[in-house]
């Protein structure tokens, strides 16, 4: 047994690069999944609400999902409930030498019956200067780096306050949990002023034993008011990155499935390469299980190398593509700044399973065929009749079948996206299908018998003689452009869509905000905003406030708007409304929802939602649904004032300006600039703004790109190990018509025509089944997983392109293998081996 | 008596009740018996390749089967070996019908009993002429480094060992190949035009090698050649002609 393992494993000393493709092609599938994973999860496990990371031991919460919590409410309750372990808390973040820096607002001796780290971390004398010293801080290490000298932090975004406070560092404390996070905890005395404004808490923090002591507390809250348990709580933001870590795991996949095809193609082909040797040891009397047995642990072997490189590669790509991950979760969701964890034993044992699991799914067929075959068939020096050949009719109807399915499934009634995944992932599978069938009909020989050039002839006729190495290289090659077309067509839709709903929706003059992340505590200054409203230039303006609301256990957003001011200038798109205008019954009281909310919660027209405020319930019936596409969780809108009213709370984030037709635009802002400079505010023209969302929408999509491009490479690759099967399949061919007269260049060209060959078939298999993947991408995962309706776009432009790259992508590809052919010395090929 | 051979490798196992050599089946009957043998090929037009075949091969006969092209030679053989089945008639192997023995006791037949010389050499490539003529040994779980020895030296390639069979020549590769089968000390060999890709001298040395070393151990041989001289060598000539046996050419 060792010694025929040993027979097997030295073939690939003899023909490394065939191995080396095949190890490749493992390597790259590894690569994207442990990559992607690894990105994702430390994406994920960094996160944690921030006052987590202090309240270790505490079961519930209590909040009014809006984060406005009176604080009466905290001191009547630990009225009533003496022994109750509780401890309030503020929460809002800032801007501090360009990073964002979290402010946590603490009752030290409170929070200390939760948390024992503060518990060491205060001493009895920090204490007393803690709690009597407004500025001062408690600082992570990631916030201690950011101080000055004097261990001092300045604010740039002054908050609630016009001034910008200092806040000095007492200690460091360290989160061996979380190492990354910038933060800070103060005193909640002047950090409730900063952050929440007087009498607010953003939440209660309590130990809660048992179901007693839950039903004894339950008593005394009203109805506005949530008692959530700390994990679900935690669960509110990470569930936020759900669709948009799915999707990322879901391309990931698709890389895999690529990557498969060059590992069949390489295995099929190598297996292939020694059937007479297996037919030579049948006769012998090994048994078809022993050299099974002996194959799969060489596949093993080979696959465990190609997952070991692709699991340092993934790490890297992890470690890329989490900059990518933080700056997109930051840009859409909330900060996040993450780092790579140790690996652990799991990491590499998902790798070596990835690996190694898709070796064996590849090598499953090839195995099947070997195992099949008679050992008659296996020592004839003919290759016999091609399976794949035969049974290229039935293949293409099952393919016919899987495309059909999928479809159907695509369109299942289901919330979860994982159906139109599975929709994918079937038209790829069912596509690939079909290319035996269609590279006979194709280059079937009506149409090569018509080639005007012997040497065309030869060119294609190779291929279609070879069906089982050119169908798979032509499928993998498809799948990818496939994949590719769809994305862009899917992205080009979708930034169209985005630029229209921008067009509509964002019609002002100049938009001022405090921070353009993080808008729950970026607050404008009240008589700057009162100013600006009164400037003569100003014909119009808008308050914006948002606030995060936690809305049927998801976190939403909840947006106040001057909807006197909307009506008149701005063309939002309505889905469904009640009324011709809704604005005016948003302005008596009436609320609109984002379609996303709609779909996401099962809303519909007239439904009445009840939202909690900070006295108190209330309700709000819903007159229109609107298409947003800031957030995909869902967006309630309601006039400015209602949401004062409910809120209690007056607070703009942000400001737009639309100004009368006369005024100098560019004049206009200089002055503003200049009246801004106080106020550490930014800036956004029209245009501006309107780039930016743009920049972001581009780079939230840097990932997707990259996947793209790594299946394309591993297409390339497939293509290449494609032709040197091809080749020694027909090496003795090559050698006759050297040996009748063909030039070495002549031979090049055909064999460079084999590479175009395939590639172009490709194209058109693409060509076909790209539009449909896009379709699913557009009208089912995307709108499955965001909400969001995208309004199908094609960009004719994209085929030509995907044709050009094609091309040059199939030359390149052909150059060796054609080299390699031409070069030979026609005895060698044509010698009996 | 044969003993029982245990192969936990791969679960097959020989014993007694199933294949074995039968004590019960007198010398004097054939090793192998062929009762109106046929082999037709399926396809858009049906090949006969073989045609109602008697023949009888005893322990330590040597035969050489001739004929043209196409004759079904190679197809005789490939029945003999049980890597082809007929497609009527019977072939018994000590007295037990083989249509009868699982796919295990065909693989312990071939394993045991047969030696396949073929045209092309059919080495592994990857491996060394030492470890391609032990191959068969481990197999059985033998060991006999002396006959291996001894083997290779009488053929004249003790000193290429360790050598791959494309630094060699062809007639030291089929050398190679004859001990190979050889080496095990089966009770049949088959040899499949063992010399058709030799020159004539060499093919003359092979042919001479073959018998020498079935002669020494008593192994039967059906060999197919083009070769008269090659022919000459053997105890029995036989003809197929048009799929057709006809006996003593």
């Amino acid at each position: 047994m060792f010694k025929l393992l040993k027979a097997f494993l030295r073939h690939h000393r003899r023909r490394p690069l065939p191995t080396l493709l095949w190890i490749f092609g493992v390597a790259l599938g590894v690569t994207m999944v442990s990559g992607i994973y690894l990105a994702n999860q430390s994406a994920l496990n960094s996160f944690t609400s921030a006052t987590r990371v202090l309240s270790g031991r505490a079961t519930h919460e209590i909040s009014t999902g809006a984060g406005q919590l009176d604080e009466k409410l905290y001191a009547e309750i630990m009225l009533k409930l003496p022994g109750l372990k509780a401890a309030p808390m503020v929460e809002g973040n800032l801007i501090c030498n360009g990073q964002v820096v979290t402010i946590v607002g603490i009752d030290p001796l409170a929070t200390r019956e939760l948390n024992p780290l503060l518990q060491s971390t205060l001493k009895t004398d920090d204490l007393l200067r803690f709690i009597k010293t407004p500025g001062l801080v408690l600082a992570s290490p990631a916030a201690a780096a950011l101080a000055d000298k004097e261990n001092k932090l300045q604010l740039a975004s002054g908050g609630r306050e016009t001034s910008h406070p200092t806040l000095k560092i007492l200690k460091t404390i360290e989160l061996p949990q979380n190492p990354e996070k910038i933060i800070v905890f103060g005193d909640i005395a002047w950090t409730q002023k900063l952050l929440q404004g007087p009498g607010k808490l953003k939440k209660v923090e309590l130990i809660l034993e048992n179901q007693a002591a839950i039903a004894e507390l339950k008593k005394l809250l009203p109805p506005h008011i949530q008692l959530t348990a700390t994990a679900s709580s935690n669960r509110l933001y990470t569930a936020m990155l759900d669709s948009f870590s799915l999707n990322l795991t879901a391309l990931s996949l698709l890389s895999l499935f690529v990557g498969f095809y060059l590992v069949y193609n390489t295995i099929l082909f190598s297996l292939l390469q020694r059937r007479t040797e297996i037919g030579v040891l049948l006769t012998m009397g090994f048994s078809r299980n022993q050299i099974s047995a002996a194959l799969l642990v060489e596949i093993s072997l080979i696959a465990g190398l190609g997952s070991l490189l692709g699991l340092g590669l993934g790490y890297a790509l992890a470690g890329y593509s989490l900059n990518i991950i933080n700056q997109t979760i930051s840009d859409l969701y909330f900060f996040l700044r993450s780092s790579l964890p140790r690996l652990s034993p799991g990491f590499y044992l998902r790798g070596l399973l990835v690996g190694v699991g898709s070796a064996w799914a590849a090598a499953f067929f090839p195995l099947l065929e070997i195992r099949r075959n008679t050992i008659l068939s296996l020592l004839s020096r003919r290759q016999g009749e091609d399976r794949t050949f035969r049974h290229r009719k039935i293949n293409f109807s099952l393919g016919i079948i899987i495309i059909g399915a999928s479809l159907g499934i695509a369109y299942l009634p289901a919330e979860s996206p994982i159906f139109g995944f599975a929709a994918a992932f079937g038209i790829c599978l069912g596509s690939s299908l079909l290319a035996p069938f269609g590279i006979d009909l194709i280059l079937g020989r009506y149409f090569t018998a018509r080639l005007p050039n012997i040497k065309w002839r030869l060119a294609i006729g190779a291929v279609r003689r070879s069906l089982s190495r050119s169908a798979p290289a032509v499928a993998a090659l498809m799948v990818a452009l496939s994949m590719s077309l769809a994305i862009s067509l899917m992205i080009g839709s979708f930034r169209e869509t985005v630029n229209q709903w921008f067009l509509n929706s964002i019609q002002g003059d100049f938009y001022i905000t405090d921070s353009d992340r993080d808008y729950d505590a970026s607050l404008l200054d009240a008589q700057l905003v009162s100013d600006l409203l009164k400037a003569p230039e100003v014909a119009a303006g808008n308050r914006y406030r948002n606030l995060r609301y936690q809305f049927n256990g998801r976190l939403i957003r909840l947006t106040g708007v001057d909807s006197k001011i909307l009506k008149n200038y701005s063309n939002y798109h309505f889905t469904d409304k009640q009324t011709p205008n809704p604005w005016l019954e948003v302005s008596k009281g009436a609320v609109m929802i984002s379609e996303t909310l709609a779909r996401k919660h099962k809303l519909t027209l007239g439904q009445r939602l009840t939202l909690n405020g900070f006295k108190g319930q209330q309700e709000f019936q819903v007159t229109a649904i609107f298409r947003d596409y800031v957030t995909e969780h869902g967006v309630i809108l309601m006039d400015f004032e209602n949401l004062k009213a409910l809120m209690q709370d007056e607070s703009v984030n942000s400001l737009a300006l639309f100004l009368n037709k006369d005024v100098d635009r560019p004049a206009f802002a200089r002055v503003l600039k200049e009246k801004l400079k106080p106020y550490s505010c930014k800036i956004y023209a029209n245009h501006d703004l309107k780039r930016r969302i743009m920049e972001i929408f581009d780079r939230s999509f840097a990932i997707t790109l990259s996947t793209r491009m790594i299946a394309i490479l591993v297409a390339f690759f497939g293509i290449i190990s494609a032709l040197l099967a091809i080749y020694l399949e027909n090496e003795r061919e090559y050698g006759i018509l050297r040996a009748l007269g063909l030039s070495r260049n002549e031979v090049f060209a055909i064999a460079l025509g084999h590479s175009l060959t395939l590639g172009l078939l490709a194209v058109i298999g693409a060509g076909l089944s790209g539009p449909l993947l896009a379709w699913i991408l557009v009208k089912v995962i995307n709108l499955k997983s965001f909400g969001w309706s995208i309004d199908f776009s094609f960009d004719l432009m994209l085929f030509p392109m995907t044709i050009a790259i094609t091309i040059l992508a199939s030359l390149a590809a052909g150059l060796y293998p054609a080299w390699r052919i031409s070069a030979t010395q026609p005895s060698f090929q044509m010698r009996e081996r | 008596m044969r003993p029982d051979i245990l192969h936990t490798n791969d679960a097959i196992s020989l014993s007694m009740t199933t294949y074995s050599m039968n004590l019960s089946v007198p010398l004097s009957q054939p090793f192998i018996k062929l009762e109106k043998i046929g082999k037709t090929y399926a396809g858009a037009v049906p090949v006969t390749a073989l045609q109602e075949i008697n023949l009888e091969i005893d322990r330590g006969e040597r035969l050489a089967l001739l004929g043209k092209s196409g004759s079904g030679k190679s197809t005789l053989l490939n029945l003999l070996a049980l890597i082809d089945k007929p497609s009527c008639g019977s072939l018994f192997i000590d007295n037990r019908e083989s249509a009868l023995f699982s796919e295990k006791e065909a693989t312990a037949y071939r394993r045991r009993d047969i030696g396949f010389i073929f045209q092309f050499f059919n080495l592994l490539p990857t491996l060394t002429l030492r470890e391609n003529i032990t191959l068969p040994m481990e197999l059985l779980q033998q060991n006999d480094d002396d006959l291996v020895h001894q083997l290779t030296r009488e053929a004249g390639i003790a000193d290429k060992l360790e050598r791959y069979p494309e630094e060699v020549s062809g007639g030291e590769q089929q050398r190679a190949a004859v001990i190979r089968a050889l080496v095990k000390k089966p009770r049949l060999i088959l040899a499949d035009e063992p010399t058709g890709n030799l020159d004539l001298e060499t093919g003359l040395h092979i042919v001479g090698l073959i018998n020498e070393i079935c002669d020494s151990f008593g192994t039967a041989l059906v060999m197919v050649t083009h070769s008269q001289e090659a022919a000459q060598a053997c105890t029995r000539r036989l003809k197929i002609i048009d799929g057709h046996l006809l006996d003593d050419v």
